[in-house]
């Protein structure tokens, strides 16, 4: 029988089989699940959302209603992309109920003159800085050199045209170097 | 031409050849753009290394999997709870039970419920204070007046949590805790099947066209705020406490000894209740009823000033006659150490002032007392303990029931 066999080398399509014929083997299935998109899901909710414990909320909150989704419909072929469209509409009503938007003079103001920086501080300026876009270029940044996702994935996920995503992808890129241009040469380390 | 944009490209894989040849010819004449091309090199490497950064954790997989329903998570969960308190209990018994701390959300039943089963563990040397009531006041710290410097927005976060808690501590030092985060309350705005909620997303791209928008962003501020919170707790400990020990000391001075010779030294080694160390001390005995000293060893160090209701001092015994003391103390570890902020490792460290008083089976203490990494706090403490000692020569025994009331400010 197919639940038969190892979960881990299913494909998304069997483990949703799997998932709705055998009961009992929906606590294997989803552990599955969650062991090949938990990481790149809280990557994408924590910076898109710019809070550590909110995007921890939100990633939770995700496959929580991953697996009720999935319960009900048993046709999610791309698992991955559904849990990504969860945690996105997610993401934007947090975004909607928060509505944040800091300007660069403040950010220039809030940060030293002088870079010397840790690595970790390192690490999380380029955080903070993210914090300092709107939320369609910090997402468009995230999902293409956080995730690594094509720019065709990008759409898909987003609903953007591919000129659009480009330009958001651009755009993104262009203000964080500005914002971030007094330390970009301590980034070097992470080329070494 | 806007070489910038093309090195973008470029970076991306997506620049037709022409122009690549065109980019290649500019980089290398025009060193600000080599310079360009690297910061972009850089820019994206700083992303992937902190993507990779962030990673889920056990305690969100586990009340992920406790909020499903899986009875094996479920379980492993009340596992947990176990190995916390065996944990526990090894932790006294190597004397570094202040190893872990921690916070908890557990109702008033499962407190009583971990008292008794801390209890049980009472044979072990384990204390166990329960926490029945405490009520937490997250405040703004020091970033408030640096904010208002910098006249930038300000959010006044106070959040009041009332919440029940237990745990055990080694001897109201340090408190190890089991952790419970609540899954987060759902929003109601998206639709159970994770389709898109149209609505709501044509409202955040209406309000976020402005990538200068002078708003402000309460996110960024809260999470300003949220690293540096003060956080201040009121407990009120009950205790209840054995602790044998195994002891050796000399020089234990007679009245006629002290006005011959007012400096008295003493060494003990102890064992048991969770204790395994070597002590010195020196005494200087003012008159009968006064002493200063100092006393220090593997476990602690303190000073000690001494004053014997009844004129009778000893440098190290208790017995139920009546002492007051007032105490200054210093204690480190080097089995728990704490990350600064500057890199620096330093054992955990703590100190005190305070005053103890007993009178026969009754003691009283209170005081001031600050620990130092990894968590700055302040505890002003009143206790009172009612000990039953049994002392052979070598052994001495304390079962004690204290009550108790701890103010607690602390940065975490």
């Amino acid at each position: 029988m197919l639940h038969q066999q190892r979960v881990e080398t299913c494909s998304d399509a069997e483990l949703m089989r799997i998932f709705h014929s055998s009961p009992s083997e929906r606590e294997r299935v989803f552990s599955e699940i969650y062991r090949r998109y938990a990481q790149r899901t809280k990557v994408y909710c924590v910076r898109v959302v710019g809070n550590d414990d909110d995007g921890s909320d939100i990633f939770q909150e995700t496959f929580v209603r991953f697996f009720r989704a999935a319960v009900r419909e048993p046709q999610i072929e791309n698992i991955g992309g559904y849990v990504m469209r969860i945690a996105r509409n997610l993401c934007l009503n947090h975004k909607r109920d928060t509505k944040s938007t800091v300007t660069i003079d403040e950010w220039e103001r809030a940060m030293p003159d002088f870079p010397n920086y840790e690595r970790e501080e390192l690490l999380n300026l380029i955080a903070v800085a993210l914090e300092y876009l709107d939320f369609e270029y910090r997402e468009a940044f995230v999902l293409r050199y956080y995730q690594d996702c094509s720019y065709e994935q990008i759409a898909e996920v987003t609903g953007a045209s591919i000129s659009t995503v480009t330009n958001r992808i651009w755009r993104a890129k262009d203000k964080l170097k500005t914002v971030l241009k007094p330390y970009l040469a301590e980034f070097e380390a992470f080329t070494e | 031409m806007d070489y910038t944009y093309l090195i973008h490209t470029y970076l991306e894989g997506r620049l037709e050849e022409p122009l690549e040849e065109v980019l290649f010819g500019e980089l290398s004449r025009n060193g600000a753009l080599r310079k360009e091309l690297s910061a972009q090199i850089n820019l994206t490497n700083a992303a992937k290394r902190d993507a990779s950064s962030i990673l889920p954790t056990e305690a969100e997989k586990t009340a992920l999997f406790a909020e499903l329903g899986f009875a094996e998570i479920a379980s492993a969960e009340s596992t947990l709870v176990e190995s916390a308190l065996v944990e526990s209990v090894v932790a006294e018994s190597i004397g570094a039970a202040e190893a872990l701390s921690g916070a908890s959300n557990l109702s008033v039943v499962q407190s009583v419920v971990l008292m008794l089963c801390s209890a049980i563990a009472l044979t072990l040397g384990v204390r166990s204070d329960s926490v029945f009531y405490a009520n937490n006041t997250e405040n703004i710290h020091n970033e408030v007046s640096e904010r208002q410097a910098l006249k930038l927005p300000l959010l006044v976060m106070s959040m009041p949590q009332e919440r029940t808690e237990s745990h055990f501590s080694d001897n109201m030092k340090s408190n190890y805790a089991f952790s419970q985060k609540p899954l987060p309350s759902a929003s109601n705005l998206v639709a159970e099947d994770g389709n898109v909620n149209e609505e709501s997303q044509e409202q955040v791209y209406s309000s976020s066209d402005d990538f200068n928008s002078a708003n402000t962003d309460i996110q960024a501020v809260k999470t300003f705020v949220a690293e540096y919170p003060l956080q201040t707790q009121a407990r009120l400990p009950l205790g209840i406490k054995h602790r044998p020990q195994l002891s050796s000391t000399f020089l234990q001075m007679s009245d006629n000894m002290i006005e011959q010779f007012p400096v008295q030294l003493g060494i003990r080694h102890l064992l048991g209740g969770g204790k395994l160390g070597l002590h010195g001390a020196i005494q200087y005995a003012l008159n009968k009823e006064q002493a200063i000293g100092f006393e220090g060893g593997t476990e602690a160090a303190r000073l000690l000033v001494r004053n014997a209701g009844n004129g009778d001092v000893r440098a190290m015994s208790a017995n139920d006659e009546s002492v007051f003391s007032g105490t200054a103390y210093y204690r480190h570890t080097f089995t728990r150490f704490a990350l600064l902020p500057n890199k620096a490792l330093v054992p955990f460290v703590q100190g005190g002032i305070g005053v103890v008083g007993r009178s026969g089976a009754v003691q009283g203490m209170g005081g001031l007392r600050f620990d130092v990494a990894p968590e700055l706090s302040f505890v002003l403490a009143a206790e009172v303990k009612m000990p039953v000692f049994y002392a052979e020569q070598h052994f001495q025994s304390k079962t004690g029931i204290s009550i108790g009331m701890q103010y607690h400010i602390s940065d975490k």
